[in-house]
């Protein structure tokens, strides 16, 4: 009888701690799962094969269509933004992206500007041009705002003499990041770059 | 003839002294070589994976220094000591560590006065900085083929919880990796679909410290919000 007893309370705790295993393993992660239906699921891009003998590149001029800036609140990491191409781009006297071909970039992170004239930074990449291989191109474009901390240290420096005075120029804000229409976003195609 | 056996004796107890220091010298060497070599080869591939075109180096250290000037600023050296690579059990840990210095050192290339201004801004502004490092070392992680959420790992494990972050220069970490979250789920949701982290004990640790934060951007992400989510 202790045997049979025995034998079933195993049964039921093998049962119980499998059972605690398992909601341990799935329910911690539900609300990933929940927000993963909203998410757009692709393969991310790497860069493993390379090989950067080569020094030869082209550059490619491209122009904003809507100007963007960290002003704007709506402005989000992964957000897509149009470009086009500014002028033919050749190699080997052969067009490669004729003027006006679309180009899209993102929005990789960007950083809001602060105290002490700090500027706020843009960075786009993951630029996809027709035709190009995205690891044959060096093309992080980054912009920053109007950087005031030149103007914050000599005052910082200058009212030393006064005890805490100094203090005050931690209140110059930094300038925002945009691009505008003039901007000419440059990226460089180096066509024998990779392996 | 007592005197010379005794003279014998001590020479050859100093030579096994010798030897045996040697010998501890030599693996303590070996294994100092072993991990500069994993270090030199994890943040290589990351600044070429990367296209980063400016010099830096890795160095592995076994005592941190009272003192210290910030090498990843000062002389783009960027320094892992004893304390912080015995919290890396995996390649994706180790490249998070570095990823993160690599940002700081390269940023600190650009700017007036040969980045020194940029240097200046890192120092007087650490807690903004704070955030966008970690952003942009998942990138350069991603990049170089390394899992981003060896990045949570690695911060949840070596990174203490404050009380507050209001008057401090640093972010709560619970905040940090909320963030660090929010952007893996946001660019590479890739690695939360296909989760290799789920087994891992501090992986699971985290999400559970982290739920109501995740709640926080369910909440955002359902009502399409762009306003930075208010995380504890």
């Amino acid at each position: 009888m202790n045997k049979i007893l025995n034998k079933l309370f195993s049964v039921i705790f093998a049962f119980f701690l499998f059972a605690s295993m398992s909601v341990k393993a799935t329910e911690d992660d539900e609300i990933t799962k929940e927000l993963l239906k909203y998410a757009d699921i692709k393969n991310p891009q790497t860069n493993l094969k390379y090989n950067y003998e080569s020094v030869e590149r082209v550059p490619i001029k491209l122009q904003i269509i809507n100007p963007i800036s960290t002003k704007n609140e709506s402005i989000t990491e992964g957000q897509v933004i149009d470009f086009i191409v500014k002028e033919d781009v050749k190699y080997n006297s052969k067009i490669i992206v004729k003027k006006g071909t679309k180009v899209t970039g993102v929005v990789q992170t960007y950083m809001d500007r602060g105290l002490n004239g700090v500027p706020a930074i843009l960075i786009i990449d993951d630029f996809e041009i027709e035709g190009i291989n995205k690891n044959r191109l060096k093309a992080t474009y980054i912009k920053r705002g109007q950087n005031r901390t030149l103007i914050v240290l000599p005052i910082k420096w200058a009212l030393t003499i006064i005890p805490f005075a100094g203090y005050v120029s931690n209140f110059i804000i930094g300038g925002h990041a945009n691009i505008k229409k003039k901007n000419t976003v440059i990226l460089f195609y180096y066509p024998n770059w990779s392996k | 003839m007592k005197r010379i056996i005794l003279l014998i004796a001590l020479f050859f107890a100093f030579a096994c002294t010798i030897v045996f220091a040697n010998d501890a010298d030599l693996s303590s060497l070996k294994n100092d070589i072993e991990i500069q070599k994993r270090i030199s080869n994890i943040g290589f591939r990351l600044l070429n994976a990367n296209k980063i075109d400016v010099r830096m180096i890795f160095v592995y250290q076994d005592k941190e220094k009272l003192m210290k000037v910030e090498p990843g600023l000062m002389k783009r050296q960027i320094i892992i000591y004893d304390k912080t690579i015995q919290f890396a059990s995996s390649d994706d840990e180790v490249a998070a560590y570095l990823a993160r210095e690599i940002c700081k050192s390269a940023e600190s290339y650009s700017g007036a006065f040969k980045g020194f201004v940029s240097s200046a801004q890192i120092k007087m502004a650490p807690k903004k900085y704070e955030l966008f490092f970690d952003k942009r070392a998942i990138d350069f992680m991603v990049m170089a083929g390394y899992n981003p959420l060896g990045f949570i790992t690695f911060i949840h494990k070596s990174q203490p919880q404050k009380r507050f972050d209001k008057v401090s220069r640093h972010n709560l970490t619970s905040k940090r990796l909320a963030n660090i979250y929010e952007y893996i789920y946001t660019k590479y949701p890739y690695f939360l679909a296909n989760n290799e982290y789920l087994d891992n004990e501090t992986y699971q640790h985290f999400l559970l410290t982290s739920i109501e934060n995740r709640k926080k951007l369910n909440k955002k992400i359902k009502s399409g919000s762009k306003k930075a989510a208010d995380y504890e």
